[in-house]
């Protein structure tokens, strides 16, 4: 039996693929966008015409990030997947371009769209000289887990010698996700752009719809949904300007966002080290209202990290004080610090004390807590101890 | 049971006391073989000499030495040499010698199963410190750590893989294993004779997939594979490698004196053939092997089977007055340290018997022992001498026992025991371009890479039409001369098992946590074997079917002790399409082709395991399915069959049909359940008597085929079958029980075979019977998987 007729009995055809030629393999997509404007979107944009990728420094040790002029990329693909199946027909590169319009600076976006397989080579070489053309630190958003990968795959892909040049690479998805996971229902590029940049697209081809609508295209022709795609490609790089620079404005400390911004800006300081930065952030987004335990406990950890025990004293008083409720971690927190730092033993064995009393009728009415209980106590006995020898 | 008394000493002792057993049908002796030797070839690495030397090689065995120069004149190689024949050197040492001199180089190797790698890592691992050498061997599969595969693609010299994890991890991101693709110098395929059937003609599209990958890259490597004894080596590694391979099948390792003895249990009820139990007897001669102090490993069929004789076994040697934790059992998934432990103990005498299931019959090591026995044939000559090659030291006799069951395949060995020590009967059978099978590479294919117009990939001149499918289900998109794939799917090696033929698949699941999947099996196949109630074995291990989701495809099982199995009784209607090849004699034809089947289960039954008797039956509720596939048959020309055959003529073809399904694993290295036989009074077109035996699987994967070529000698071997059992009127041995075939059915089979041989016997005939189609036969014992051990 003919292989043709064993795969004719398999199953009938779905649709006629007429084939289409088509002249020119990669179109060119060229615009310019005004750094400003109305809305916090334009305000971010202007910020990062002022500062640059300053602060960005923080976010990675790679120093050579915050010096480098940035350059923001975003694909759009076949498929999901970074499997050798999937290709980047569309790819987007922008940058800041100086005296662009009428002496003032300008984003400059560039797309590369291809209308047939064949134009993948010259996509490639088009990426790859724009890469090399100065010493860029690339901007995207899930790049580095996804657009990169897929397009050094797709240079092996195509044989492309020597790949596509190394550049130090600011994925903003992290320091995004450590800023606002805990202020946006999740992270996603189209979800920060309504959430935090207040920026609705009037008509947006969603971002699931894409693969099949290329391929359509390059089954069939018709340019249908092209444009909308391209809209997309050319809207997300946008916003991934605007974000990528309010996320370094908050890292190199200039303020941004209401107090709970501050507060996690503060946490990803802190976390990275940046002791002087999140002592500012937390006391910003304590100005701001916060009374979150979190901010005040990475104040206080700052503080002592930073050797200012007269400070953290008085933080953890006034947390003490201001509380609407009892709360032993402060207490633990000021016995340590009376006891270790300025070893003012009574005045420990004074707040042990009157935490544990606290504690104790807690415990008699709730239960619980017994660790909690038993640490005090251990603690107290020590006191005691010290206080009865000296 | 009697004790022996007096304990024989040693392997010569023991035999004298086998062969005085009633059942014992068989002796052959085979003499030692000194080694014959050949010089470590010029070429070789001066450090590689050096640390072969350090480890007593100073010299080749002669099928070494001839691997080698294949490897030297570039072309690809197939070693076929028995058990512990230093194989593992014959690619070793090709491929060190090429790392050394230019240290680039990368070479790839399969092994079936992940115990046999492990093995096998270990084995080069030494070679590698040797040398002082930064040589990596890793290995790359399920098992390795996401933090590890990273290190393992970019600077893994040798990689030790599965097909499995060829096909799914490796094929379909090969961007990230640049470095081995564009350095690939060697491919290893090791246990080469089990790609066969379906799996092997899957592996053999991965091969073409890694090929095309290879190519893409600018390397064409060079196949070393090493097989056990089958009859079509050659053919077959060329049909998995796409391109000629030299054969090398002398061995010049040396061999001890081996004695093997056939024992067959005596008959105990002649009129239903009913014998001694397999285990009962493999008990007996292992406990003479114990008295007379000869270490023993046993083989059996199954884990449970493998339990009871290690818990009987340790009885024994209790009563024996010795310390029963000398006797172990061991079965599949062993970690390579409990191995080393009965290994070791077997060396140094701690132990004195260990009871296997076959998940020691691959070259996995646990060193050599004095005797092997076998509890049931193995079911190829192949694992056959796998099994016994475990037995075999270089300088003192051994010893291997093969006690057989009734089966009647086992019944025929009984009689023909000459076929286990001429040359190979079996041939490892693949067809690569079965139709779901190369469909499925094809996507997988078209993932990796855009297809050209000038490649090839299947059958000549086949990719076109391939694509040309592909591309009207918008899977892939020509564009001049390339086909891009154009699917949002994203992973299309995900959907595809190399170890099942269609893509759609029952899974099973165990129903004490719902959530456990421990198997999955095509779609197809699913009513004949996980219908409700039916015992599931897998791994060696009987489960049993509580519960059949048919719409949600998933069947839920729990751990089941029984003594039997459970066979579906499976009417299936048979219509030829298309006849590929036909003979035609006088009294009859035998054909080739392809045929629409459509298959539905009424009922099952359930047969012993130990005497194939039907101890019971039940009804199963599933709908028909139907699939195309290939088929050999047999048609024999009504008007020409003597009259006494006319009188029960089902009774007769049921009778022929078990006699031949059985039989066929003989020529066509597979298991019973590849095949299925179903005898038709009347064949739709013709009208004439017809004995169809289909491929279980949709577009067939060359068995039948296989069947076909060797029709004389199949049917030779039934009618010898037949004709030679002692039964009255049909057992399971030969046509199966009386019961179920008529009274005069084993004379009306035999007349059948006869006439479908040698032509029609003369004599005249009269008054045309009743035209009916009827169900297949019974097929009495069906021996648990050869390779279950593989595991899915």
């Amino acid at each position: 039996m003919k292989l043709g007729d064993q795969l004719r009995r398999l199953g009938e055809a779905t649709t006629d693929t007429p084939g289409r030629a088509r002249s020119v393999a990669l179109e060119r997509h060229d615009t310019l966008c005004e750094l400003g404007g109305p809305g916090v979107r334009g305000r971010a944009l202007a910020l990062l015409a002022e500062g640059g990728l300053r602060g960005a420094e923080v976010i990675s040790a790679d120093r050579r990030m915050a010096s480098g002029e940035a350059l923001f990329l975003d694909t759009e693909t076949t498929g999901l997947g970074v499997g050798p199946g999937t290709c980047a027909f569309l790819v987007g590169l922008a940058w800041i371009e100086p005296n662009a319009l009428q002496g003032a600076p300008a984003l400059r976006v560039e797309q590369r769209l291809m209308t047939r397989f064949a134009g993948e080579a010259e996509l490639l070489r088009w990426v790859r000289d724009v890469l090399g053309r100065r010493p860029w630190t690339l901007v995207s958003y899930n790049g580095r887990a996804y657009d990169l990968p897929l397009l050094e795959a797709r240079a092996v892909m195509q044989r492309l010698p020597k790949g596509l040049p190394e550049r130090p690479h600011l994925d903003v998805l992290h320091p995004a996700r450590a800023l606002w996971s805990g202020l946006l229902p999740d992270c996603r590029l189209a979800t920060l752009e309504r959430g935090l940049l207040d920026h609705t697209r009037p008509i947006d081809l969603p971002g699931a719809e894409i693969p099949a609508a290329w391929l359509d295209f390059v089954r069939e022709g018709g340019r249908g949904r092209i444009d909308a795609i391209l809209a997309h490609n050319r809207e997300d790089l946008v916003s991934l300007a605007a974000i990528s620079a309010l996320v370094c404005a908050a890292f190199r400390g200039q303020r941004i966002g209401g107090k709970v911004v501050q507060g996690e800006l503060g946490r990803a300081l802190l976390k990275r080290r940046r002791l002087d930065a999140a002592r500012r952030a937390f006391e910003r987004s304590l100005e701001l209202g916060s009374d979150q335990p979190a901010v005040l406990d990475g104040l206080a950890t700052a503080l002592r990290r930073l050797g200012r025990v007269e400070e953290e004293e008085a933080l953890l008083r006034r947390w003490i004080r201001d509380a609407a409720a009892f709360d032993p971690h402060p207490h633990e927190r000021l016995a340590i610090l009376l006891e270790h730092r300025k070893r003012a033993l009574d005045e420990a064995r004074a707040v042990t004390r009157r935490a544990l009393e606290a504690l104790e009728l807690r415990h008699a009415l709730h239960g619980a807590e017994s660790e909690v209980v038993e640490r005090f106590r251990v603690r107290l006995a020590r006191l005691e101890r010290r206080a009865a020898r000296s | 049971m009697k004790l022996v008394r007096r304990p024989p000493a040693g392997v010569e002792g023991a035999l004298e006391h086998l062969l005085a057993l009633p059942g014992a049908v068989h002796h052959e002796r085979l003499p030692g073989t000194p080694a014959r030797c050949a010089p470590v070839p010029d070429w070789v690495d001066d450090s590689l000499r050096g640390v072969l030397e350090e480890r007593g090689i100073d010299e080749l065995y002669t099928h070494q030495a001839e691997a080698l120069e294949h490897v030297r004149r570039g072309r690809h190689v197939v070693v076929v040499t028995p058990t512990a024949s230093g194989k593992t050197l014959c690619y070793n040492v090709p491929v060190l010698d090429t790392m050394l001199r230019a240290p680039e180089s990368r070479a790839l190797y399969l092994f079936p199963t992940k115990a046999l790698s492990q093995d096998q890592l270990a084995e080069l691992h030494r070679l590698v410190d040797a040398l002082g050498v930064d040589l990596r061997t890793s290995t790359f599969d399920g098992d390795t750590p996401p933090a590890a595969r990273r290190a393992v693609r970019s600077s893994g010299h040798v990689v030790v893989t599965n097909p499995d994890m060829l096909h799914a991890g490796i094929l379909p991101n090969h961007t990230r294993w640049v470095r081995l693709f564009e350095n690939l110098r060697y491919v290893v395929v090791d246990e080469l004779h089990s790609y066969r059937g379906v799996f092997g003609s899957h592996v053999a599209n991965v091969l073409r997939r890694l090929l095309r990958i290879a190519r893409f890259y600018g390397s064409a490597p060079q196949f070393i594979l090493s097989s056990a004894t089958i009859r079509n080596p050659g053919e077959l590694a060329e049909k998995l490698v796409g391109e000629p391979v030299e054969v090398v099948d002398e061995s010049g390792a040396p061999t001890g004196e081996k004695h093997f003895v056939v024992v067959n249990p005596p008959v105990v009820n002649r009129r239903l053939g009913i014998r001694r139990s397999v285990a009962g007897e493999a008990r007996r001669v292992a406990r003479l092997l114990l008295a007379a102090r000869v270490s023993t490993l046993v083989f059996a069929r199954s884990r449970l089977r493998a339990e009871i004789l290690t818990r009987d076994l340790r009885g024994d040697l209790r009563r024996l007055g010795r310390d029963a934790s000398r006797v172990r059992g061991y079965r599949g998934g062993y970690l390579p340290l409990e191995r080393r432990e009965i290994e070791r103990g077997l060396r140094d005498g701690e132990l004195d018997a260990v009871v296997s299931t076959n998940a020691l019959e691959l070259g996995i090591d646990i060193g050599s022992l004095d005797a092997v026995v076998m509890a049931g044939y193995p079911g190829t000559v192949a694992s056959t001498w796998q099994q016994a090659g475990r037995a075999g030291r270089r300088r003192s006799a051994s010893l291997a026992v093969l006690v057989l069951s009734s089966s009647p395949l086992d019944q025929y060995i009984a009689e023909h025991p000459e076929f286990l020590f001429g040359s190979a009967p079996e041939s490892g059978v693949v067809n690569p371009d079965s139709v779901q099978i190369l469909l499925a590479h094809a996507r997988s294919a078209a993932f990796e890479l855009p297809f050209e117009r000038a490649e090839r990939f299947g059958p000549e001149g086949g990719l076109g039409e391939l694509m040309d499918y592909l591309e009207q289900h918008q899977v892939v998109h020509r564009e001049d001369d390339r086909w891009h794939w154009s699917s949002p799917d994203t992973f299309p090696a995900a959907d595809v098992s190399l170890r099942r033929a269609a893509p759609e698949n029952v899974v099973i699941h165990d129903a004490r946590d719902r959530t456990q999947v421990i198997g999955e099996i095509d779609y197809h196949a699913a009513p004949r074997t996980v219908y409700e109630e039916a015992i599931y074995m897998h791994q060696g291990e009987t489960w049993q079917v509580i519960e059949l989701d048919w719409e949600g495809r998933r069947a839920y099982v729990e751990p089941v002790r029984v003594d039997y199995f459970t066979d579906a009784d499976t009417r299936a209607e048979v219509k030829v399409i298309e006849v590929d090849r036909e003979q035609v004699a006088p009294g009859g034809l035998r054909a080739h082709g392809e045929v629409s089947v459509t298959e539905h289960v009424p009922l099952f039954k359930k047969v012993r395991f130990e005497t194939s008797e039907n101890v019971g039956a039940g009804k199963v509720h599933l709908p028909p399915i139907d699939f195309h596939t290939c088929a050999f048959w047999v048609e024999l020309e009504l008007d020409a069959l003597p009259a006494a055959a006319l009188s029960d003529l089902g009774g007769g073809l049921r009778g022929f049909a078990h006699a031949l399904a059985n039989l066929a694993p003989l020529f066509a290295l597979c298991d019973r359940r590849d095949l299925v036989p179903v005898p038709m009074v009347a064949e739709t077109r013709s009208g004439n008597p017809t004995l169809f035996v289909y491929d279980a699987y949709p577009g067939g994967v060359g068995l039948s085929e296989k069947l076909h070529e060797r029709a004389e000698e199949l049917l030779q071997a039934a009618f010898e079958r037949v004709e030679s059992c002692q039964c009255p009127d049909g057992c399971p041995s030969c046509v199966g029980p009386p019961l179920e075939l008529g009274g005069a059915g084993k004379e009306i089979a035999l007349a059948l075979i006869e006439q479908a041989l040698h032509g029609p016997v003369p004599e005249p005939e009269e008054a045309p019977p009743a035209v009916e189609a009827i169900s297949p036969v019974n097929v009495g014992e069906v021996l648990p998987p050869v390779d279950e051990v593989l595991g899915e």
